[in-house]
């Protein structure tokens, strides 16, 4: 019973030191955007001399040690699209882009290359947890060609799916 | 006709007996109807008796004479006008004294107004200090254009030795400075210097125009069922000022007589009314304004005149028990202003209705908000958004605690920093979990923009949502 009383007196005693208080409770909110950001660590593929008529020749340096990559750091899922214009030599010969192959994975083991048109085309989807993609190129010699020096050029996209 | 020539008749009668204009007789027992000398002091060597042999008014006069002699009183106030009735023996043939009033300082003679007249009947003396306007006398040293201090009036008869006198009835010195209940009957500005209490069924009446009524805060307390100030008889360009009313039936009465006249330009501002009837109105009335005053007390205006213009503007209305409109509005960005304007009469509202952080007391936060939305965002990008605040009064030191959680586990809630600011302050805090002080203020009205700042760091898509408390509470 005594110890009953004391914590009345007790619970009492903590009312009446009460501070006056007032509170906010804030909901933040925010919504995130999907996001992608890729650095190129290349910007130029050179086949060297090739022979006419020769099909999947690599490039100098080759894809297989990893020079042709994309660094990215993105939140999501995303797609990569290529397109690229007709070889030409500046002086009327020209060959079709289709006899360049292209490949994207994120090692230097490529499945799939894909022929490159001339309106842009989806030839990978990444997750969002990649963090570097490899590229990998072949390129075929249509029989005949004018003997010169071509070149093309690509446009590599890498959009948020 | 018969009734409107009876009240002309009544109205030359009224204004006749009272000097036009002032607004307190400050002399006491001047008419010496106490039947003694009561108030005042003789000086001299002849003969001062309170007698019912003649008065002008009343029972009684005085009648001084026999040799040199004067009564004094101590006044202490700032004279507008003097006068004095004064009746010359018609049996005294040899008769040459001068009555004369002497205003004094308290170094001596400042002004002295001599009669000069002869007739031997009741003559009203009297000059006025701030116009020079004057019945039948001669002034000596007296200043001409305000009103002027006056310590003591002497009157009596001045440098001669006689063996007769005179009588002298309603010695008066009038003041602008008002210390009891009166009538203000002439233009300009009239003065409360003391408070004032009084049960006469009206305690200020100002019939005229041209009227300031200064109550310099001073208080003029009613008995409960009377009128503090009336305003009446068509003025125009009255103010009624700094006046604390208190325990009147009706505070301030817009009143007419008669329904053709019409009051105007009459203001009342920067009082504390407490009344039944803070501000009553049974007159026509145009452009009236009640301007940041207390009205504590009910408000009516009588909307069938034709004319009944008031403006009510920046008051605080409230009730004796603390429950009026003023003191229960809400008024979310403490800004003194009720966020919806009180409703006076008929139409009208006081768009500018104070509220009660005008007198504030306590302990009272408000928060104009509950959430903050970033809307769309990019990883690697800081957002801001600002403009919210927390505003209130506190009358003692008081702290102000934050804490958060998370976005998410990867959005941690130390990527939102909270700045509060205001005038001559700003700090920042970057929230944690746990409770931690923000910053200790002073006590004050005090209204605190909060501004957030967040860092999105590279999440995935979606919308994330943190929780952040902000508590107020006193030291």
């Amino acid at each position: 019973m005594k110890y009953a009383s004391l914590l009345s007196l007790l619970i009492l005693a903590l009312g009446l030191v009460a501070v006056p208080a007032y509170s906010d409770t804030v909901t933040v909110s925010a919504t995130v955007s999907p996001y992608i950001s890729v650095t190129f660590n290349y910007n130029a593929v050179d086949f060297g001399t090739v022979t006419v008529g020769s099909t999947d020749n690599h490039p100098t340096p080759d894809y297989t040690t990893g020079v042709y990559n994309v660094t990215i750091d993105t939140n999501t899922n995303y797609t990569v699209t290529v397109s690229g214009t007709d070889f030409s030599d500046g002086a009327g010969h020209t060959f079709s882009v289709a006899n360049l192959k292209m490949s994207v994975n994120t090692t230097t083991t490529f499945y799939n290359f894909s022929s490159v048109t001339t309106s842009s085309q989806t030839i990978y989807n990444g997750v969002d947890t990649d963090t570097i993609n490899y590229h990998a190129f072949l390129l075929d010699v249509p029989s005949g060609q004018y003997a010169a020096s071509y070149s093309s050029t690509l446009t590599i996209n890498y959009a948020t799916a | 006709m018969k009734k409107t020539t009876i009240f002309l008749t009544l109205s030359l009668v009224f204004f006749s007996l009272i000097p036009i204009g002032f607004s307190e007789n400050v002399v006491n027992n001047y008419g010496f109807e106490t039947g003694d000398l009561s108030n005042w002091t003789v000086i001299g060597y002849g003969t001062a008796t309170v007698t019912s042999e003649k008065s002008y008014s009343g029972s009684y006069s005085l009648w001084m004479g026999n040799d040199l002699v004067y009564i004094s009183q101590n006044i202490s106030r700032n004279i507008s006008y003097v006068e004095f009735y004064y009746y010359k023996n018609q049996t005294d043939t040899n008769f040459v004294g001068i009555p004369t009033i002497f205003l004094r300082n308290q170094t001596g003679d400042i002004c002295k107004i001599t009669y000069n007249g002869t007739l031997n009947t009741w003559k009203r003396v009297y000059f006025n200090l701030e116009t020079g306007e004057n019945e039948s006398i001669t002034t000596s040293d007296c200043p001409i254009g305000s009103e002027i201090y006056v310590h003591e009036i002497r009157i009596g008869f001045d440098g001669y030795n006689q063996t007769e006198g005179g009588f002298f009835d309603n010695i008066m010195a009038y003041s602008r400075e008002i210390t009891k209940c009166d009538d203000v009957l002439l233009e300009g500005r009239h003065t409360l210097i003391s408070d004032v209490s009084g049960s006469d069924s009206v305690c200020i009446n100002i019939p005229v125009s041209n009227v300031i009524l200064d109550c310099n805060t001073y208080t003029i307390t009613g008995n409960g069922s009377n009128t503090g100030i009336r305003i009446g008889a068509a003025p125009t360009n009255i103010t009624v000022e700094d006046c604390h009313l208190r325990n009147f039936y009706k505070g301030v009465l817009f009143f007419n007589d008669r329904e053709i006249e019409v009051l105007s330009n009459v203001t009342i501002k920067n009082s504390d009314i407490r009344a039944n009837y803070t501000i009553y109105s049974n007159a026509q009335i145009t452009s009236g304004y009640v301007f940041n005053n207390t009205l504590n007390g009910s408000i009516f205006v009588n909307t069938t005149p034709a004319y009944h213009d008031i403006t009510f503007e920046r008051n605080y209305y409230t009730n004796p028990d603390g429950t009026g409109y003023s003191d229960t509005c809400t008024d979310s960005d403490c800004d003194k202003i009720c966020d919806t304007p009180y409703s006076v009469y008929d139409s009208v509202t006081d768009d500018y209705t104070l509220s009660f952080y005008t007198y504030p007391s306590g302990f009272i936060v408000t928060f104009n908000y509950s959430s903050i939305n970033f809307g769309s965002v990019n990883p690697y990008q800081t957002y801001e958004v600002d403009g919210v605040f927390a505003c209130g009064y506190s009358n003692s030191s008081f702290e102000v605690y934050v804490n958060g959680t998370n976005f998410s586990t990867e959005w941690t809630i130390d990527n939102l920093n909270l700045t509060m600011y205001y005038t001559g302050y700003s700090k920042t805090k970057t929230l944690s979990t746990s409770r931690t002080l923000f910053d200790t203020f002073v006590q004050g009205l005090f209204k605190h923009f909060h501004k957030f700042l967040v860092y999105v760091p590279l999440v995935s898509p979606g919308t994330y949502t943190a929780t952040v408390t902000i508590d107020y509470l006193l030291v």
